[in-house]
């Protein structure tokens, strides 16, 4: 592995060593084990953080952040939707592994370990404030999790922050270590954010459909193409049988929606597409803020000596580039590629550091158990980022899609494979008997190659528990009143 | 470890909350004077409240301890009313899900999927037909007639492609029936 800056022998272990001897400071005769946050920024694309080349001044926060972290370029989600992104961040495992990818999913109690539940094995306090959403409790993902709380239904870290703080320094008093899990879905849509945010960043002379779709909380989740539709209703034009979910029939039957003398949909017009863009960096430069805020009040307790600060994003979000507002529909970069660095203790010698090689959200538990001292994860897919940096074996990254998709990225390029579910236990053979100019098949560089590492992939990874499904009927309704109406 | 030993041996706070909103507060500023006057901020107030709401002091300047006040004030989730006016309502209710549930829609795509391979190969080959497919999925068993019928005709055309057919998928003679 190699880095674009940096010292070249050793990642985070050996700034680890000098962060946890004290740094100078006076350290009483306790647990040394580092306590951990991990804040997950739902939704924010990585390529709207200057520190990953995005726009100069956005966020300010997170990128003076980055100048104090390791900060992986090339970090990938493995799905790209939150509640089996998350799954497989806290368990090291391919969400097909653990449950079917549908809205039925719920990590089985008797599903692989998570996180939280093999560091309370070594001793740590563990808490997770989330902002509900698809990270309630009731989807399994509270495993190992001595505190669970959700003070907001897809809020915001103005909503997490405080009950995090107050779990903190509750933790603090004890001597054992503690993770802290911290969530905000401050930068999913409804992306407008309070003024100042919602328009600092879009064209405030703007005026047109736009406005509509950033002012409604489904706004944008109901733009197809140029057009806004009136309802979500338009879900309906996706045909679940289909083998693409957006192929020619989607096309087809949204050209004859759109152009059907009763439909009530209206054209974007121009800067629309702008003007929402605009409106969702907003929202970026919102969650940057609370960051902010966050890290203010973790210095004053003294947190950022002590603990080792992860920050990222469980996928990332399409703006208009394939026609619509979202994730969960396709798996290219816009979806997958997010931001990942983890802030060593104290004035730790690896701030700035930058790792350009392709990592997995999945690499994020196994390097925390290691910084923890230990065990790692009974067959975790991940690897940890810690140690000889030249060592880290696998080049690829793998995805799985919400819609019948699973993609690989490595050095010699990316390849999607659509048409069988993630969660098919036939899928490995599939994508092995189709030959590279398969429809099925959409990559770019050397196709074949990746073809190869994904079949390898596919027959190395296990079935779910039989019981992973959630059952809770009431959720399930709540999730389709959002708007996750039904995947099968 | 206590506060105490940490603040005194530690660097002075250098993360604050003027820090993390000065950069809101300098973008705010839009002729580069230091000040936001009440025509910077109204620009950017789609549904925010109105100046006079926010200028407590009444100075025609929008300070730094306003804009932290503004911020913090406003709940994202409601500031605008949003959550009562939004139409939950109107979100479509249509049933998606397949009533048939997982085993026919995997199956289903395993069929096509092996039938795409296969042409992908030899477009000319010989392939059942979307009928017979779904009289196949429908069946939810790979061991059912259909299924097994469908199955022996995709392997006899991958055969003939040279397609290749995953082993596991291919049937296995029935009690009397020819190899």
């Amino acid at each position: 592995m190699t880095r674009s800056a940096g010292p070249p022998a050793l990642l985070l272990p050996t700034a680890l060593s000098i962060a946890l001897s004290g740094a100078g400071c006076a350290v009483e005769a306790r647990d040394t084990r580092p306590p951990m946050v991990v804040i997950s920024l739902d939704t924010l694309r990585a390529d709207r953080l200057g520190a990953y080349g995005g726009p100069e001044g956005l966020t300010p926060n997170l990128d003076r952040f980055a100048e104090e972290a390791v900060v992986f370029e090339a970090a990938y989600a493995q799905a790209n939707e939150t509640l089996f992104s998350h799954a497989s961040l806290f368990t090291s495992r391919y969400p097909s592994e653990l449950g079917r990818l549908t809205y039925d999913f719920q990590l089985a109690e008797e599903g692989p370990p998570t996180l939280a539940e093999v560091l309370a094995l070594y001793g740590y306090t563990t808490g997770a404030v989330t902002a509900g959403g698809q990270l309630t409790e009731g989807m399994g993902l509270d495993r190992g999790f001595d505190d669970w709380s959700e003070p907001a239904d897809w809020g915001s870290l103005y909503h997490t922050i405080p009950p995090g703080l107050a779990w903190l320094d509750e933790a603090r008093e004890g001597d054992a270590p503690w993770l802290l899990f911290l969530h905000g879905y401050d930068t999913h849509h409804r992306y407008l954010k309070p003024t100042p945010f919602g328009l600092l960043d879009a064209d405030p002379e703007y005026r047109g459909v736009g406005e509509e779709a950033a002012l409604d909380p489904t706004g944008t989740a109901r733009i197809f193409g140029d057009w806004l539709h009136p309802t979500r209703e338009l879900g309906a034009l996706f045909d679940f049988r289909e083998p693409r979910l957006l192929g020619e029939g989607f096309n087809t039957r949204l050209r004859a929606a759109v152009g059907s003398p009763g439909s009530r949909a209206l054209p974007l017009g121009s800067g629309a597409h702008g003007f929402l863009r605009g409106v969702y960096d907003g929202s970026v430069r919102y969650a940057d803020a609370m960051f902010g805020v966050l890290m203010a009040e973790l210095e004053a307790r003294g947190v950022l000596d002590e603990a080792v600060i992860v920050v990222l994003s469980d996928h990332g979000e399409s703006l208009g580039e394939r026609g619509w507002y979202n994730h969960r529909y396709s798996l290219t970069d816009e979806d997958l590629h997010v931001p990942l660095m983890i802030r060593l203790p104290g004035e730790a010698q690896t701030g700035g550091l930058r790792v350009a090689e392709p990592v997995a959200l999945l690499d994020v538990a196994p390097t925390l158990l290691e910084l923890a001292g230990a065990a790692p994860l009974a067959d975790g897919r991940g690897r940890s980022l810690l140690g000889p940096v030249d060592e880290i074996p696998s080049p690829f990254v793998f995805s799985e899609g919400a819609f019948r998709a699973v993609s690989a990225r490595g050095p010699e390029g990316r390849l999607t494979f659509t048409g069988v579910g993630a969660d098919s236990p036939w899928l490995g053979e599939l994508i092995a008997m189709h030959p590279p100019e398969s429809p099925a098949l959409v990559g770019e560089g050397d196709v074949a190659h990746l073809q190869a590492a994904m079949v390898d992939w596919r027959r190395g990874l296990s079935p779910p528990p039989e019981s992973a499904t959630r059952t809770d009927p009431a959720l399930r309704q709540e999730l389709r009143r959002r708007g996750y109406w039904g995947m099968e | 470890m206590s506060l105490l030993l940490l603040f005194a041996c530690g660097p002075a706070p250098s993360w604050t909350y003027d820090g993390a909103l000065a950069p809101t507060y300098a973008r705010m500023d839009l002729d580069g004077d230091g000040r936001v006057v009440g025509a910077e901020y109204v620009r950017l107030a789609l549904a925010g409240p109105a100046f006079e709401r926010v200028d407590l002091d009444r100075d025609g300047l929008l300070s730094t301890e306003e804009l932290d006040r503004l911020v913090f004030l406003q709940d994202p989730l409601s500031f605008d009313g949003a959550n009562e006016r939004q139409s939950w309502g109107e979100v479509d209710q249509t049933e998606t899900t397949h009533p048939d549930g997982f085993e026919r829609r995997s199956l289903r795509d395993l069929f096509r999927s092996l039938a795409e391979a296969i042409r992908a190969v030899d477009p000319g080959a010989e392939l059942p037909d979307e009928a017979t497919i779904e009289a196949a999925a429908r069946t939810r068993r790979l061991e059912s007639f259909e299924s097994r019928a469908l199955l022996l005709a995709l392997a006899q055309a991958a055969d003939a492609a040279g397609a290749g057919f995953p082993e596991r998928l291919r049937p296995a003679p029935l009690p009397g029936e020819a190899p």
